[in-house]
């Protein structure tokens, strides 16, 4: 059982991502990136796992990067709560906000601070013309960003451009609460009915290529991730907190159900470099380590009476 | 003890409205301890006045009882951890494990006091907005006379020592909170010459009233005249002081004796004039004998009754007991006089505390420190209740003190934007009104995402509180059916499976598609699956797509079927009868005989109730549709007529 680090930060916290490495022999990264909401006023913050002020240095054996504390480098408010939150490249993040709007931030690297480089406003809106949430981001490359939003809606930016590339007003009649690219010009969904759709954005926006129910209760699917090599299979979690394994080169129905966590699963994530191994996290308060090759949940790590939100 | 004596200081709060004839102030609840003030205009009963609309117009969100929320938002989200486990234990254990783990509680609580404490001194020192400085400044007082009770209260009530003696803990309390004396003593020895520093001798004085004979010894020795005889004699007697500590196995009897026997060593050596050379050591020596008049003289080194009233229990009464603490209260009060109204206040509540009045002093805290939060007030109660220190009798208000003061607490958490979900967990262990409140406030939380929707319903889920849920689904329904997302709303509203409202989505639907000839939301209603059958409306919509999927496949008679049993079944709203009559034509003016007779006589019947019913009139009836239903008439009767000759006719086989 690993060691935990908990410190209390006093914001509702609902996406943290780790920065990436800027090449692939650097070390690994200690500096994260939290968004908060549901509050008065809502941060982006940046932190870095530091020394812990107590000396340790006469300690011949390896420090785990668990032993450091994070401290916050950088705050900065926020409009509305923050949905999502990715990762484009090393430097720049972008940030799904509740008020609709999508913003791209930059990590400067001479001071510890976040720069802005552009924002969409009102990328999400109802037909009343109403804001609507924006609830998900998927970066490709790092050039174009996919988002979905409360209005059923999937827009297309690219980096330098206000107009975005592509719009499909009628993705979907319900909200759509995540997703990401499958290929260079696919992209799949999950929405609060309990599809999983596939969109190929080459082709009439009016049809979906192919649309794939879990159950039939419609429980809202609430994150998904691909497989890093296998891009047929996708892995869903819901709000009952079921696990679905889903191959896509089969009509219709999943390949595994797994009951997995007694909350709604907010987040699940295949390895990037061991694709046997993924991780959910619930509003159950607890996070769980699937491993692949024997088909049982190999650890869970229960946390405090905390809900988690993001992995 | 009533509830309505625990009334706190009059809160004024001064808003900025414009005084007018017209108008007047009125407010409406938030949520918990929270008021929207707004300024709206008198109705004038004699004549109609045109209503001039005043150009601004603004809404106060007035909170109380919540100021410490925003700035010590730590404390209550820790405590908060601390408080549910506490109470999971106090439900799982035995009572002796249970008092141990009590005792871990409280000082965890102040472990978290002082931790935010110290961060707000460091916010406090870096601000530069006088009038915030002020504010931490007040708040950093308040955490300070809050952990000076908390820890008297320990030892006091929580974490009684053996025996009740109580001196020890005591002891250990002053050092832990009247830090001038170490101070001074760190500042002395680093200064050059020690023995001339002018507070050289107070600093021994307050060690000394401390009880912290180690540190005096060292301050002595530091004394230009530390050989001399006297200095020897001093050294020597508080060397041989005795401590009572728990380690060494002695009973109290024996302790009392040799402390005894230590005193009187004392007298007589001050009779013995040993330290008549210097009069400060006659001071300390008056000080170890427990001489009345010299505690009177050092009072300044005391600052406070009840630091007198330890030292002297200390040099005069080493082995007394909790109870015995109350006869010496009042001669330390007496020698201090006067003191500001504040550390009245204070002073009022340690006393209840020292003459063991455990309401006294819960009453006096919530008069005196809740107005920036129920915080203290409710989590000591919890702990002393569950120590079974707390009398759990009934108050006339319906539930007994811990539970008001919890409720008090969790209310005020409530009517903070992100605080309600710790609220809601407060009310969780509130055994009597804990559930009603949860129920009415539940379905208050503003909504504004749907993930926030989510956690709301999960939060109601977990309680069993389905009629909330379901009113959340409702509401979160017809949101999503005033911003016109149909899909959404229909989502929501199979969620809380209740028939009327997915009715109005599926008329809305229904609507779409009479004026639009075709359904947008295709993704949905081809989806539906078993929940089509939860109500009517969605089973009508869900055949009728399939009578659609039908006629495009060419299965003409599955079609006609379809038709015809939806038809009949009446299961269609009114308005949309006329398009399933039309869908009818195609399929009549087919070169083949579909319809047999008495499914001709149905679809006569439907058309005949349909014009019965004012609302399809001639006179409402657009150009248009009176064409259509006269062809509709006509293509009925040619299959009427062709029906029966198809049916009646005889065939004839020939057989050849």
């Amino acid at each position: 059982m690993t060691d935990i680090s908990v410190k209390f930060v006093s914001k509702k916290i609902s996406k943290i991502r780790w920065r990436p490495k800027s090449d692939v022999k650097s070390a690994p990264s200690t500096i994260f990136v939290t968004g908060s909401w549901d509050d008065q006023q809502n941060t982006i913050c940046v932190w870095d796992l530091r020394d812990r002020i107590a000396a340790s240095d006469d300690r011949d054996d390896e420090i785990s990067a668990l032993d450091h504390e994070p401290q916050k480098t950088f705050e900065m408010p926020y409009a509305g709560d923050v949905l999502d939150l990715q990762y484009l490249s090393s430097n720049t993040f972008a940030v799904a906000s509740s008020t609709g709007a999508v913003t791209v931030l930059k990590h400067l690297s001479s001071s510890q601070t976040l720069a802005h480089l552009c924002t969409w406003d009102k990328h999400h809106q109802f037909k009343t013309d109403s804001p609507a949430a924006c609830t998900c981001l998927a970066p490709r490359g790092d050039e174009w960003i996919a988002t979905g939003g409360e209005d059923g809606q999937i827009v297309i930016v690219a980096l330098e451009q206000r107009q975005p590339v592509q719009t499909l007003d009628k993705a979907d009649s319900c909200t759509i609460n995540d997703l990401t690219f499958l290929k260079q010009s696919e992209i799949l969904s999950v929405n609060s009915f309990g599809q999983l759709k596939t969109f190929d954005l080459r082709q009439d926006p009016k049809q979906h290529a192919q649309i794939f129910s879990v159950t039939e209760n419609h429980t809202p699917l609430l994150c998904l991730d691909k497989h890093p090599g296998q891009a047929h299979i996708v892995a869903t979690g819901g709000e009952d907190g079921m696990l679905t394994i889903w191959d896509l080169r089969q009509e219709k129905f999943p390949m595994t159900l797994l009951e997995a966590h007694t909350g709604a699963m907010w987040e699940v994530k295949f390895h990037p470099h061991n694709p046997n191994h993924l991780f959910t996290c619930s509003d159950d308060g607890s996070l769980w380590h699937w491993d692949g090759s024997s088909t049982d949940a190999v650890s869970s790590f229960t946390g405090t009476k905390g809900k988690k939100h993001s992995i | 003890m009533a509830a309505s004596t625990v009334d706190g200081e009059v809160e004024v709060f001064t808003l900025p409205f414009k005084k007018s004839r017209n108008l007047k102030l009125r407010s409406v609840w938030g949520m918990g301890k929270e008021l929207y003030m707004f300024q709206s205009q008198i109705p004038h009963k004699e004549r109609e006045e045109s209503q001039r609309s005043f150009s601004e117009s603004n809404i106060f969100d007035v909170q109380w009882n919540a100021e410490m929320h925003d700035i010590a938002r730590k404390l209550v989200n820790e405590t908060h951890n601390i408080f549910v486990i506490l109470q999971g234990q106090v439900k799982s254990l035995s009572q002796s494990i249970l008092y141990s783990q009590l005792r871990k509680a409280s000082k965890q609580y102040r472990a978290v006091l002082k931790a935010c404490s110290m961060e707000l001194m460091q916010i406090a020192d870096s601000c530069t907005d006088e009038s915030k400085k002020l504010k931490y400044e007040e708040h950093i007082q308040e955490f300070e006379m809050i952990q000076l009770i908390w820890s008297l209260c320990e030892i006091l009530f929580i974490d009684v020592a053996p025996g009740g003696l109580v001196l020890t803990s005591l002891l250990d309390w002053l050092q832990w909170h009247f830090q001038e004396g170490k101070q001074l003593a760190t500042k002395v020895i680093h200064s050059d010459q020690p023995c001339e520093h002018p507070q050289y001798w107070e600093a021994i004085y307050r060690l000394l009233l401390q009880g912290d004979t180690e540190n005096v010894r060292k301050l002595l020795a530091l004394n230009v005249f530390s050989h001399s005889d006297s200095f020897i004699a001093v050294d020597e007697v508080l060397k041989k002081m005795p401590r009572w500590t728990y380690q060494h196995a002695q009973s109290v009897a024996e302790y009392e004796m040799k402390w005894r026997h230590w005193r009187e060593e004392c007298v007589r050596r001050y009779e013995a004039g040993q330290f008549a050379a210097y009069p400060e050591l006659e001071t300390i020596v008056q000080v170890l004998c427990g001489d009345e008049a010299v505690f009177k003289d050092l009072k300044d080194c005391c600052e406070t009754w009840y630091h007198l009233l330890v030292s002297k229990l200390l040099y005069q009464n080493p082995t007394c007991r909790i109870q015995d603490l109350t006869y010496e209260i009042k001669p330390c009060q007496a020698v201090f006089s006067n003191s500001s109204p504040q550390i009245q206040e204070l002073d009022n509540i340690l006393q209840a505390a020292l003459e063991f009045d455990l309401h006294q002093v819960i009453k006096d805290s919530c008069t005196f420190l809740s107005n920036r939060s129920w915080w203290f007030v409710s989590h000591l109660a919890d702990i002393l209740h569950h120590c079974g220190q707390l009398d759990p009798q009934e108050l006339p208000f319906g539930s007994n003190l811990r539970e008001y003061l919890l409720l008090e607490y969790a209310t005020s958490l409530m009517a903070h934007k992100s605080l309600y979900q710790v609220g809601i967990d407060y009310l969780d262990f509130c055994p009597v009104f804990g559930r009603s409140y949860i129920e009415a406030y539940v379905e208050r939380i503003p909504l504004e995402t749907e993930r926030k929707a989510h956690k709301i319903l999960h939060i109601c889920l977990e309680r069993d509180l389905l009629v909330q849920a379901q009113s959340i689904c409702k509401v979160m329904g017809m949101k999503c059916l005033k911003q016109e997302r149909f899909g959404s709303a229909l989502s929501w509203f199979l969620k809380s499976k209740d028939a009327t409202v997915i009715k109005q989505v599926t008329d809305r639907f229904l609507n779409e598609y009479c004026e639009e000839g075709k359904f947008s939301h295709l993704d949905l209603i081809d989806h539906l699956g078993p929940s089509m059958l939860i109500t009517n409306s969605l089973t009508f919509l869900a055949k009728y797509r399939e009578f659609h999927t039908f006629y495009n496949n060419g299965d003409v008679k599955g079609a006609v079927n379809l038709l015809l049993s939806l038809i009949s079944s009446r299961l269609a709203p009114k308005f949309f009868w006329m398009t399933m009559l039309m869908d009818a034509l195609p399929l009549l003016n087919l070169p083949e005989v579909v319809f047999n007779v008495s499914q001709t006589y149905e679809l006569l019947h439907c058309l005949e109730e349909l014009q019965r019913d004012g609302t399809s009139n001639y006179k409402n009836l657009k150009e248009t549709e009176i064409e259509k239903l006269k062809l509709l008439r006509i293509a009925l009767t040619r299959n009427l007529a062709n029906a029966i000759l198809q049916e009646r006719s005889v065939r004839t086989v020939s057989i050849s």
